[in-house]
């Protein structure tokens, strides 16, 4: 099977011939150990092109960038002592609202001052997502996947769901944490608002020509509890994954964190994929554990990270082989890079993709033999 | 009788996370002549405890916390102006996310309890270079140093920290705790940490521990 083949069978629950070995193309240096890793099996998924547009008739955004590397887009190059901020400020008739980020390590913008700074900014806010229109843009997702080819596939990422985009993204979580306990009817009427406007972004995504919808949620059950999760996110990823499957879509979920209290509830959801699930020690949950709880639903699960800085090279490749056997026989089963395993420039880091890589080539010919 | 009333009126919105009710309180006990110092170890101090105590048994989580910090950082508002200055703290703490990590949320609430239970606390931020933390220590000569990561990457620059500590002599002298999610107690053990901290609520227990108990350096 050639690499595309090989994921799409292991979300759709046939057979694949190996066990899907993927990064995604952001984590993955360009050039000569790219092209080496994709030839020895390395899969890549590309999330960076959205299948839709949004325009807004009296919202202006005005953007203010700092940089301190020479060059805007070499991003690679200021990695980790990059000062790279980012400044947006959303005019309109109600008010202005600004938010800053800073690129992270991972190449993502993280947040530094979030656009909700008072009880005033929610009606702003709401102006601007109010005024939202979504159209469908193509254009960029399907060049993207002719370039893709066999190697990988190309995904749509939307926005977060409303919750954690409000928890992580409008008000971050000491805000969030006051409101939802002392001002809930504005928390409340901006939660209502998203989802009405993102159920309409989804509309449009489901008539787009992308296979698979990831959310990037980035769910930790310590931050997000099990009460949230219930009340907010289960209904709202009901109404997703109906829009979606009706157009055959397979509907995945960014589940990063500490999942252990929310393990009945997400067996419960009718996403397809729990991706980025990852397990001790960084996660709380076990692989075995995760398989059986979620059955009918396909795990890509995210290499612990970690693994590499405590035990080396060899400590990879044993916990590779340890997570394959924990998947035996590895249907709907996937192993991916999801999250920062080292600095992306490193001959290591290249080292470690490679020795998972070859890894998995070597111990995961489907069946897998259980332990 | 009155004071009591008042003082478990104010423990339990501070449980609650009852803003409005811990304002209340602390006014109330302002107002009945309850000495500022009675309220905060008597009823808010004992008030997170419980709070923490929630928090390790699965029964409260992170947003739960911090709503509960907030509204004790309230009711300390009210309660400060009227505190006797005489009243020391019980330690100082250094605390810092490291560079190249921009999270804040963890050490964040570490912060939070460790200012709830009496300790002198400087923040130095997220993103926090080698250097910056040992200019810290040898100028605030903290008890304790603790540092946060939460991206693997960054995880080696706890151990060049500590290093740079030993370098300039200040290493003896204080406890260094490190916390994260992708931490363990082996990787803590190995890049020589006191101790390695499994969540907020453990973390400030070791803190009082060390301080309280007598064992610190």
């Amino acid at each position: 099977m050639r690499m595309k083949e090989r994921i799409m069978a292991a979300l759709r629950h046939e057979d694949p011939d190996i066990v899907p070995v993927t990064v995604y193309t952001m984590l993955m240096p360009r050039g000569q150990t790219e092209r080496e890793s994709r030839d020895i099996g390395l899969g890549l998924v590309e999330i960076g092109f959205p299948v839709y547009g949004i325009r807004t008739k009296n919202v202006r955004m005005q953007t203010t960038e700092e940089f301190a590397s020479f060059s805007p887009d070499d991003r690679m190059i200021c990695l980790t002592k990059q000062k790279h901020t980012i400044q947006r400020t959303f005019n309109t008739p109600t008010g202005s609202v600004s938010e800053k980020y800073r690129w992270g390590y991972t190449l993502v913008e993280w947040p530094t001052e979030w656009a909700i700074k008072d009880l005033k900014d929610y009606e702003i806010a709401k102006s601007v997502f109010d005024e939202m229109e979504f159209f469908p843009n193509h254009e960029d997702f399907v060049k993207a996947t002719e370039v893709m080819g066999d190697d990988g596939i190309v995904i749509e990422m939307p926005t977060k769901s409303p919750l954690q985009h409000m928890l992580l993204e409008l008000m971050g979580y000491k805000r969030f944490a006051l409101d939802y306990r002392m001002h809930r009817q504005e928390f409340e009427d901006l939660y209502r608002l998203l989802c009405k406007k993102q159920l309409e972004m989804y509309r449009v995504i489901a008539d787009s020509p992308t296979e698979v919808v990831l959310l990037g949620d980035n769910i930790t059950g310590v931050v997000t509890s099990p009460e949230l999760f219930e009340k907010y996110c289960m209904p709202f990823y009901d109404e997703v994954t109906a829009i979606l499957h009706k157009k055959d879509k397979i509907v995945m979920n960014h589940l990063d964190g500490k999942l252990k209290c929310l393990c009945d509830l997400i067996a419960k959801t009718k996403l397809d994929v729990i991706e980025a699930f990852t397990p001790p020690p960084i996660g709380d949950l076990d692989l075995e554990e995760a398989r059986r709880s979620w059955k009918g639903k396909t795990i890509w699960a995210n290499f612990p990270a970690t693994v590499y800085l405590e035990t080396g090279l060899r400590g990879v490749e044993r916990e590779t082989i340890n997570m394959l056997k924990s998947a035996a026989p590895g249907e709907s089963f996937l192993l991916g890079i999801t999250e920062d395993i080292g600095d992306i420039l490193s001959l290591e880091y290249m080292q470690i993709l490679k020795t998972i890589a070859t890894t998995v080539m070597k111990h995961g010919t489907y069946p897998i033999a259980r332990r | 009788m009155a004071h009591r009333r008042v003082l478990d009126t104010l423990k339990k919105a501070i449980i609650a996370a009852d803003i409005e009710g811990v304002e209340k309180a602390s006014s109330e006990a302002v107002n009945i002549g309850i000495a500022p110092a009675l309220a905060i170890n008597e009823a808010m101090v004992q008030g997170m405890i419980i709070v923490g105590q929630k928090f390790q048994a699965g029964e409260y989580f992170l947003l739960d916390l911090i709503a509960a910090g907030e509204a004790m950082q309230e009711g300390l508002k009210i309660l400060d102006p009227h505190l006797e200055r005489s009243e020391a703290k019980i330690g100082k703490i250094v605390l810092g996310t490291v560079e190249g990590d921009l999270h804040s949320i963890g050490k964040d609430v570490v912060k939070m309890l460790l200012k709830a239970s009496g300790f002198d606390v400087v923040d130095l931020g997220e993103d926090v270079p080698t250097a910056k933390f040992v200019e810290a220590v040898s100028e605030h000569k903290p008890m304790v140093l603790g540092m946060s990561s939460l991206i693997t990457p960054t995880m080696p620059e706890m151990g060049k920290v500590i290093q740079e500590l030993e370098k300039a002599r200040l290493r003896r002298q204080l406890r260094v705790i490190v916390g994260g999610a992708p931490l363990s107690r082996e990787y803590a053990e190995r890049i020589g940490a006191d101790a390695y901290a499994p969540d907020a609520v453990a973390g400030v227990n070791m803190c009082k521990d060390w301080t309280l108990g007598g064992s610190h350096r």
